[in-house]
């Protein structure tokens, strides 16, 4: 299995897929209207016609329709959107869940904001076009897995003016991390964040643990038989914490479980539509 | 305490692998987290200590010491409640004899001691592997009563409908097989009837073939009670010889409750004159506790005093002036023998076969409840 299937299967493009229409069509007086013009491609079908290009056909659309069909030219929405993802050792301790999943979650509220117009940079790298979108599915494939801390962070995070960040990181970011936000807090129309809890987090298993720290290495034991209710405090605790720190740089957060079942992309991009960042 | 199968010891040999289980089991698991940094004050409070093996282990080893223990050690249930080793027998009932009957018997059993067992019966258990008869009926005591008879206690176990009877010489007396234990009265021999110094006392079948035999010297021995190691001491023996002509006298070393030589001195018994009994005690003048009070003491040892021939000489001359003033040596047993109180045996000495639970029963429950706790401290990760 090659990462690419591994990392975006079919599965997962078709739950994006779902959340786009639904996004589309919406509900009664929910609903967002494509607005036709000529700058990007739009998510509306239509019949193929003299002067449209071949690169134009929806390939997969017009599978299904067995006719050629082409996206509709919309005019360019969305001004630009930074994703920036908490690539720090923390977001793997266990498994690559969260890796996972942040990069999964990456990629759809890119292929979203660019899907409305927008223009994206995901660590650094921006993104616009007809073919950013496989091109950012391209750079999320590449990024190494996660290491080192979040120090470096507030090193790297660079963005544009007047553009809304969103964020994906883990409970354990330090005071380092969020005070990285300060600098461009206002200059940026908004900055969401998302933290992704892990089941594993939730629910530690009931076992003398020797936990170790992902990112330092250190060592302590923790006896979660007959302690367990102090473990949920201090998680508890650590989010709450994380919750005042991102207030106090103007960061609206937002704690997410990541579902248990890692196949379950539904569930997971619901995490997307809670976040409203796209 | 005896085991009926010490094979089942081997079984210890699985506590290596519940060691090696029960340490890999409780070892803490590695748990990785993004940060340690909020939980660092409840490694604070409940320490990083880990013992190599944890409490679980130990208390799992007790209960399999317990099992093991159990499945190895005498059960009440597994056979007769009571068995007698013919030889052992004899040994038992001639010690009987030589220190006064019925106040001491040794009962050689494969079964657990009986509840409310006299005093002066050592019960003795063997292990069932090394018990190959299969005798179920046994002489516990004999002493003699009045009117020239001698009183013999039995028992019987089991429920063998055979009827046995006990005989003294060519004297039976038929025993009812519906009775677990009681005291017959065979009549004293006559002593021309007896070729040796010895009588035989003898459990039969009803068939005739002997079930157990009691062996004792019918003379009652004269006892001598030396100081330790003494029973090597042989210028005694030839000394009581010199006084009692046509005397056999036999040291069996260590022979009494208490270890201590004894030195006895078997006479024929058509030649005895009435050997009421010797003792003579040394270096204390009290006989020991079991035996007849002493009519005959020497102040002090003779062979340690005086030279060989004049010890010798002094045994002598006090040996023939004790003899003389005894009575005569044809006058019923009853009268010489030692007076003590016959030896009270409870209605019913058996422990209960079926009783719950017994010793093998109580080590494989506890064996088992400590397994139990075992795992639950497990779980719990101790």
């Amino acid at each position: 299995m090659t990462l690419q299937s591994e990392l975006f299967p079919p599965a997962f493009f078709r739950a994006l897929d779902a959340l786009a229409r639904r996004r589309v069509q919406g509900g009664l007086g929910n609903r967002q209207c494509p607005r036709p013009g000529r700058q990007v491609r739009g998510v509306e079908h239509r019949l193929i016609s003299r002067g449209d290009s071949f690169r134009d056909i929806d390939w997969r659309a017009s599978a299904r329709q067995d006719d050629f069909l082409v996206r509709q030219p919309e005019e360019e929405r969305g001004g630009h959107l930074v994703i920036w993802l908490d690539r720090s050792a923390s977001q793997a301790p266990q498994n690559k869940q969260r890796d996972f999943a942040q990069r999964r979650l990456a990629y759809a509220a890119a292929w979203l904001a660019l899907e409305s117009g927008a223009s994206v940079q995901v660590q650094g790298a921006t993104f616009s076009g007809s073919q950013a979108a496989s091109q950012v599915q391209s750079s999320l494939l590449a990024m190494p897995p996660p290491h080192g801390n979040d120090k470096t962070f507030s090193m790297s995070l660079a963005p544009m003016s007047n553009s809304r960040v969103f964020v994906l990181t883990d409970p354990w970011a330090g005071a380092s991390y969020w005070s990285s936000f300060e600098p461009f807090a206002q200059s940026q129309k908004a900055i969401s964040s998302v933290i992704l809890v892990s089941p594993e987090e939730r629910h530690p298993p009931s076992d003398l643990l020797e936990m170790r720290d992902a990112e330092s290495g250190e060592l302590i034991q923790i006896d979660l038989v007959n302690h367990r209710a102090g473990y949920f405090d201090a998680f508890e605790q650590q989010l709450n914490l994380q919750q005042a720190k991102a207030a106090s740089v103007g960061v609206r957060l937002q704690v997410s479980d990541l579902p248990q079942d890692t196949q379950d992309f539904e569930a997971l991009l619901q995490i997307i539509e809670a976040s409203h960042v796209v | 305490m005896w085991f009926d199968s010490p094979f089942s010891f081997f079984a210890l040999l699985g506590l290596i692998p519940w060691f090696y289980w029960t340490s890999r089991a409780t070892r803490p698991r590695e748990w990785l987290v993004g940060s340690i940094e909020p939980f660092l004050h409840l490694a604070a409070k409940h320490g990083n200590a880990r013992r190599r093996w944890p409490l679980s282990a130990w208390l799992g080893a007790l209960g399999w010491v317990a099992i093991a223990t159990s499945l190895a050690g005498p059960r009440a249930a597994s056979g007769p409640p009571l068995q007698i080793q013919g030889n052992q027998a004899e040994g038992v009932m001639r010690q009987a004899f030589d220190e006064g009957a019925g106040r001491f018997v040794q009962i050689v059993s494969t079964q657990p001691q009986p509840i409310s067992l006299p005093p002066r019966v050592e019960w003795q258990i063997i292990p069932g592997w090394a018990n190959d008869f299969a005798d179920r009926a046994a002489i516990l005591s004999v002493r003699p009563a009045s009117a020239g008879r001698w009183a013999i206690h039995w028992a019987k176990v089991g429920s063998s409908p055979d009827p046995f009877f006990i005989s003294l010489l060519d004297h039976d007396v038929r025993v009812a097989s519906s009775e677990k234990q009681g005291i017959v009265y065979l009549p004293h021999p006559d002593k021309d009837d007896i070729r040796s110094s010895d009588l035989l006392f003898e459990i039969k079948r009803s068939n005739g073939k002997p079930w157990q035999s009691a062996w004792s010297t019918y003379s009652l021995p004269l006892p001598l009670f030396l100081l330790p190691h003494a029973d090597k001491n042989y210028e005694w023996r030839d000394a009581l010889e010199a006084a009692l002509p046509g005397s056999r006298a036999n040291i069996f070393g260590g022979l009494t409750m208490h270890g201590t030589p004894i030195l006895t001195i078997r006479t024929d018994l058509q030649r005895v004159k009435a050997p009421a009994g010797l003792a003579i005690a040394q270096p204390t003048p009290q006989a020991p506790e079991g035996f007849l009070t002493a009519d005959l003491i020497f102040d002090g040892d003779p062979f340690e005093q005086c030279a060989p021939m004049d010890a010798a000489a002094q045994v002598a001359k006090e040996v023939r002036a004790w003899m003389a003033t005894t009575p005569d040596g044809n006058r019923d047993p009853s009268d010489w023998w030692p007076v003590t109180e016959p030896a009270v045996w409870p209605e019913n000495i058996w422990p209960d076969p079926d009783a719950w639970p017994t010793q093998a029963n109580a080590f494989l429950l506890a064996g088992f409840l400590l397994f139990g706790a075992a795992f639950v401290l497990m779980h719990r990760g101790r």
